[in-house]
């Protein structure tokens, strides 16, 4: 009996005890523009910091890699929540007064991708900071990336033997449209011009055609010129908007080159080069890797669908980038390719899949190595998956394995893509990597609709919620688990863009640099 | 807190006061079912299973009465989990945790010489060793599906490697030979303390392990 007692009394002392487990905090779900969630931060500074604090702390993959820079995240909470407070005090902020203080707390962090958004709710502006672009101006060679972006066409009378460029970008359509003599704006000049002269020969009698026709490309004329001058402040969406309402509304006038542009192409677009080298190195640039569009039959449908136009810059893309392959094919067989050089300066990223267009092309093996990846797994600052090779398959296409020497070319405008292109490319044995220091944003990011795939990398809607982060889903690791997030790709062979030689000759230091590496292995 | 110093206090107080005092040593062995308990918050479709282990390990135990004993073990305890998605296959992980565990436990007992039964409560000390993942993940940029079979790496800011919680149990004794005796037990750990380290957010996990053990003693 007694000994009942002492058991009975043990055990209802261990129920008791087991009340010690602490609960956990309830955690919400930031990545989507959920009214409930965010109402409270509609209004409040303190609120919008809370917000983009937790988004972060669910989110962001790599607080582990931060801690080495000596960012506390916690400390960061404690430091910035009184302060954003205070803005909640005031009755004036400022969105430069917001700016600052946003910066201030998301500058340290070091992913190469990420921006975060945040409204001010008593301007309704938007204010954005992004800590990579803070980190990267820094750089001494920040300005004349920015400057200069790759154009060797002035080798092409005396050092090239092909050379070939295309283009989905607006940039380069806008600028055709305005100076090529043949189109656009060039041709409607010359068109008004053209009547008002029949119509002074005529001693001032116009027909009634020549009238109207003189009203309408001069109206169009007019409304062009606008646009030219405030295209150069705009996002290309909004201007690529612009520009198609007019063409939409003048089509009747058949203006030569004055056809709508694709909307897809200011989400996905590129300028592609292609040289050969009168000692057959076969060069290519892209701006972007957005090669897919043009190569893909698929992805053609998904990005260029019934446009005619569309069609047609995306079978110049194609051709010049079959033009590139088909040298190195032809000229590795004939035995006298001399290298390749890949010109990845001021490249910003895009597709992964455009992988295998570009290295994919140069060696035989199914799947390339291009590092390693390691994704967020779970709510916990610190939940991350196993550590997984990360590979990409290369082109199923029958093409030749390049064994002749590999130069790629990088600056502090090569980012994302550009820089896991490179980290590949570092891995075979014949490449080099020429230039200086990328950009250090090799994270790879997705799309809100795949969010759940691995529950991170977004934190709101941009231009919806109250504040927006975009945050990569994973790390990129080189093979040797080493990440280089906010730092880059260091050069094999460091050089820097001469800026007096190239205004004065035309000449690339760095693509000179990569030639003579190729022809003298040193 | 207090009431654990004072049922301490108890029981060293008691010890020196009995005559009958006994010791007796052995060995356990057993399977063990873990459960870890979290929250996954609004990811709804992460599921964690719990998952059979091993336990085993050495036994000391003191008699002060007939009734009454003190026992402590060295165990080497498993305490595995199973997390995976129940809509993505291909993020399936099985953690085998393996701690070094330290119960001491009162043993209540009662019943003829021969067949007695018992009751053990107390607590334990426990340390996290090692862990190893075995299971399949994917890169959901490549889409290239990966299979694994490693350590886990220790994240100091993460990982709590020291364990700490309460044990209870329920078991028969019987005595087959003068100094012999086998034990067939039910026991319960159950961890207060989380294995994923809070920082600002409070994010608790804890194991609770249901071991089901043999053991053999040989009494002095």
């Amino acid at each position: 009996m007694k000994t009942m007692k002492y058991m009975l009394g043990a055990l209802l002392l261990l129920s008791a005890l087991t009340a010690c487990r602490q609960e956990s905090d309830n955690l919400y779900n930031y990545a989507h523009n959920d009214v409930i969630i965010t109402t409270n931060a509609q209004d409040k500074f303190s609120e919008k910091f809370k917000t983009m604090w937790h988004g972060l702390d669910q989110n962001y993959a790599i607080f582990d890699y931060e801690k080495q820079y000596g960012v506390n995240w916690d400390d960061i909470y404690n430091e910035y929540l009184p302060l954003f407070e205070d803005l909640d005090r005031r009755s004036i902020v400022s969105d430069e007064d917001l700016k600052e203080l946003l910066t201030k707390a998301v500058a340290p962090l070091h992913d190469g991708h990420m921006f975060v958004q945040m409204k001010n709710h008593l301007t309704g502006n938007y204010v954005s900071v992004s800590p990579s672009i803070i980190r990267n101006q820094t750089r001494d060679d920040y300005e004349i990336a920015e400057t200069y972006n790759p154009d060797i066409s002035s080798y092409y009378i005396t050092d090239l033997k092909e050379y070939a460029t295309a283009s989905t970008r607006f940039e380069e359509f806008w600028d055709n449209f305005n100076n090529d003599k043949n189109i656009g704006m060039k041709w409607l000049y010359n068109k008004i011009k053209e009547i008002q002269s029949k119509i002074s020969i005529t001693s001032g009698s116009q027909s009634e055609h020549d009238a109207y026709m003189l009203k309408s490309y001069g109206e169009l004329y007019s409304k062009l010129t606008v646009l030219v001058k405030s295209a150069k402040t705009m996002s290309p969406e909004a201007a690529i908007n612009d520009y198609n309402e007019i063409a939409n509304a003048y089509s009747y006038l058949n203006v030569p080159g004055m056809y709508i542009f694709d909307a897809s192409f200011a989400e996905r677009s590129m300028f592609i080069a292609y040289a050969l080298t009168n000692n057959n190195i076969a060069y290519i640039q892209l701006s972007d890797f957005a090669l897919t569009p043009a190569l893909d039959s698929k992805a053609r449908q998904q990005y260029a669908q019934s446009s005619v136009a569309a069609q047609t810059m995306l079978n110049q893309v194609a051709r010049v980038w079959q033009q590139w392959f088909d040298a190195i094919q032809y000229h590795h067989k004939a035995g006298d390719l001399k290298g390749v050089i890949i010109d990845l300066r001021n490249n910003n990223g895009g597709l992964i899949n455009d992988f295998k267009y570009l290295i994919g092309a140069l060696v035989s093996t199914d799947v390339i190595k291009v590092g390693k990846s390691r994704f967020k797994r779970g709510t916990g600052r610190y939940d991350y998956s196993v550590v997984m090779p990360y590979e990409l398959r290369a082109l199923t296409q029958e093409h030749v394995s390049v064994s002749e020497p590999i130069v790629v070319l990088t600056n502090c405008k090569s980012v994302s893509m550009a820089e896991m292109t490179t980290s590949s490319l570092k891995q075979l044995p014949n490449a080099k990597q020429i230039g200086k220091r990328t950009w250090g944003g090799l994270c790879a990011i997705n799309e809100s609709e795949t969010y759940s795939l691995n529950y991170a990398g977004h934190v709101g809607v941009m231009n919806q919620t109250p504040v927006y982060c975009y945050v990569p889903q994973m790390v990129f690791m080189n093979d040797n688990e080493q990440i280089l997030e906010g730092v880059g790709l260091e050069p094999d062979i460091e050089v820097d863009f001469d800026e007096k030689l190239y205004v004065s000759t035309g000449h690339d230091s760095q693509f000179d640099r990569a030639v003579d590496y190729i022809v003298n292995g040193k | 807190m207090r009431k654990k110093i004072l049922f301490v206090i108890a029981m060293i107080t008691i010890v020196p006061l009995s005559s009958f005092a006994q010791w007796r040593a052995g060995v356990n062995i057993g399977a063990d079912y873990n459960h870890y308990s979290l929250s996954t918050n609004y990811q709804n479709d992460v599921k964690y299973n719990d998952r059979w282990g091993v336990t085993m390990g050495l036994m000391g135990q003191y008699d002060v009465f007939d009734w009454l004993g003190v026992r402590a073990e060295l165990d080497w305890t498993q305490k595995n989990y199973h997390r995976e998605r129940v809509i993505l296959k291909e993020q399936d992980y099985r953690f085998t945790n393996n701690y070094l565990q330290l119960p001491v436990m009162a043993s209540f007992s009662f019943g003829s010489q021969q067949l007695r039964g018992f009751c053990n409560a107390g607590f334990y000390v426990g340390y996290w060793m090692n862990s190893y993942l075995k299971g399949t993940d994917l890169n959901s940029i490549s889409l290239i599906e990966y299979n694994f079979n490693q350590k886990y790496s220790f994240l100091k800011e993460r990982d709590q490697r020291w364990d700490f919680g309460y044990v209870g149990g329920l078991g028969v004794e019987y005595r087959f030979a003068d100094n012999w005796a086998a034990q067939l037990e039910a026991r319960y750990y159950y961890s207060v303390t989380s294995t994923n380290k809070s920082n600002t957010m409070a994010d608790n996990r804890y194991h609770s392990t249901l071991a089901l053990q043999a053991g053999i003693f040989y009494c002095f």
